[in-house]
């Protein structure tokens, strides 16, 4: 917290709870009843109604933090790293914006843009604050086993298994390291400390954006911020093979090895004719699909002017039974009213928008919900 | 025939691990609130999700063989799953206070190269009837830059256990406190050199 109230003395945290037991072990469904029981699934961070279940709004959920406690198996409360990633969290969703969708992830993995984000941000937070670049957790008999990485090393390579990317947390988590250190051992050209990194969090636009939270909504908010130079970001960003403009990645030419993941945002307009989606769970790793790159496709549409729109979505080729569906996103709000109404191979929605911009993830619930994956594609048309 | 959807479902979606007690509030259920730039919609908030821990690409299932007595041998078959091209896999078995583990099986090396399933035997006994815990650990040497491993723990059976775990139940009674807190007193002796 110093670290932050030396770049904000104003700053407030909002509470949060941190629930820690001997009997905390992995486990359990995610319930609040299986955490009252120490079935945790593993440390992480979320937002419950455990405290108070009276509570139904998610924006009264208690910030709140889950650690291991299972000697011998996994225990997390001497594991600064795991206790600070999982603040780093806390600090995106309560002190600017997330829009990581959660779940289990590795650093091989290739994810979602807004997971890989958020979890890269964990864990170059986590070595900003611990002034160690080395994040640590201890496991196993008498926790004498671990499992370690540098956040400030190059672990990524095209060849894999740790392929480079805007889709990569460990991509992601080098970036902003290197962004924020300096000094002896600092090998990259920008050294702005955590300043910079803390204005471009905070700042609401930012935080307001009308996209999605990624390494590109990242990267174009801390060009503007005092101490960095555009140049400086793009030179990081290539290093780890991000070469997208923009906050939305226009331009960019990796697609992770899956060519229909690219653009990263597919443009429609209003009467533009239809742009093709697509869904697939080939990323689907141990740590899960439901959260890998190419589950959503991301859509960006732009009305001028207040306007009645129809969305129609239909299959056009891969898997012969599909489940399409959207979610039309206003900042971190979606819109749940009128509701999409959907049927196999096929979704549609009509409704009334205001002027501006709408960031829409396109999923087929069969990869979204892991019951069913699949690859197909699908034409997105707006009239 | 279209077909309505609610979100009730979609608050799960994203969102594998989402607390249950959360996804009871769906969008349907009066979380929502109009957003008022744009009253002809309603919108919600992006139900809380669970944003783990970074974990290496590593995880376990075991098979435990039928139950044993005391001085008996028993089995656990462990599967383990990787998702690294190639290097090492160290598998190692460590038993809990009483439970001993033995044979070559105790620790084991794997390569990756050619499969992502690893099945592994260890075997156990115990002196007295119990229930006790067997530590495995698994460890990938993928490259130099980084160290992954990751844990798991079985529980395992031996003879009566349940007439043995029932002898070993806290003794200690839970006393309520004048704050309210329920606390174990425990005696405490303090020797200050």
């Amino acid at each position: 917290m110093t670290t932050i109230e030396a770049v904000d003395a104003n700053v407030s945290f909002p509470d949060l709870h941190v629930f820690w037991s001997a009997g905390n072990s992995e486990g359990g469904n995610g319930s609040c009843a299986a955490a009252a029981n120490g079935d945790i699934v593993t440390s992480s961070y979320t937002r419950t109604n455990c405290v108070d279940p009276s509570l139904t709004d998610f924006a009264d959920f208690a910030p709140t933090i889950f650690l291991l406690g299972d000697d011998n198996v996994d225990t997390d409360e001497y594991d600064e790293s795991v206790v600070v990633h999982e603040f780093g969290h806390y600090f995106e969703d309560q002190l600017s914006r997330s829009d990581s969708i959660g779940g289990g992830h590795s650093l091989s993995d290739r994810l979602d843009a807004r997971l890989a984000f958020s979890e890269g941000w964990g864990n170059a937070f986590s070595a900003m604050i611990l002034d160690d670049p080395f994040y640590r957790d201890s496991l196993g008999s008498q926790q004498s086993n671990g499992f370690a990485f540098s956040v400030d090393a190059d672990l990524t390579d095209a060849a894999g298994p740790r392929f480079p990317g805007w889709y990569s947390e460990t991509s992601i988590q080098q970036i902003l390291y290197d962004i924020f250190d300096s000094g002896t051992g600092d090998d990259d050209p920008v050294s702005g400390g955590f300043a910079p990194i803390y204005a471009a969090f905070t700042d609401t636009a930012f935080s307001g954006t009308r996209n999605f939270i990624t390494i590109y909504e990242f990267a174009n908010q801390i060009r503007t911020e005092a101490g960095i130079t555009a140049s400086q970001i793009d030179s990081l960003l290539a290093a780890e093979a991000i070469s997208g403009a923009g906050a939305q990645g226009a331009g960019e030419t990796n697609n992770g090895g899956e060519p229909q993941v690219l653009p990263v945002y597919k443009t429609v307009t209003e009467g533009g004719g239809p742009v093709t989606v697509c869904s697939t769970n080939d990323f689907s790793s141990m740590t899960g699909g439901n959260n890998k790159l190419g589950v959503f496709d991301y859509v960006s549409l732009t009305l001028n002017a207040t306007q009645s729109i129809n969305i129609s979505v239909n299959r056009t080729s891969g898997a012969a039974s599909t489940d399409p569906d959207f979610r039309i996103w206003i900042e971190d709000r979606f819109i749940i009213q009128p509701a999409v109404m959907n049927s196999n191979n096929s979704a549609t929605w009509s409704g009334t928008l205001t002027a501006g911009t709408y960031a829409i993830d396109f999923f087929d619930e069969g990869n979204s919900e892991e019951t069913s994956p699949r690859d197909a594609c699908f034409s997105f048309e707006v009239t | 025939m279209f077909q309505s959807k609610t979100y009730s479902s979609l608050a799960a979606i994203s969102l594998i691990g989402a607390l249950t007690g959360c996804m009871q509030h769906s969008a349907s259920q009066g979380a929502a609130e109009p957003e008022a730039a744009n009253t002809a919609i309603v919108t919600q908030l992006a139900p809380p999700v669970q944003t783990k821990k970074p974990a290496p690409p590593l995880s376990f299932s075991h098979e435990m063989s039928d139950l044993v007595g005391a001085g008996e041998t028993g089995t656990v078959t462990f599967t383990v799953n990787e998702g690294y091209p190639f290097g090492t896999l160290i598998l190692e078995a460590k038993g809990g206070d009483g439970l001993d583990v033995f044979g070559a099986s105790v620790t084991t090396s794997q390569d990756m190269s050619n499969t992502t399933t690893h099945l592994w035997q260890v075997n156990y006994t115990a002196v007295e009837d119990g229930l006790y815990r067997l530590h495995v650990t698994a460890t990938a040497n993928v490259d130099e830059a980084v160290s992954d491993a990751r844990a798991y723990a079985v529980e395992v059976k031996v003879g009566n256990w349940q007439s043995a775990a029932s002898k070993t139940t806290a003794k200690a009674t839970m006393e309520m406190q004048s704050d309210g807190e329920p606390a174990v007193i425990l005696e405490a002796e303090e020797t200050i050199d």
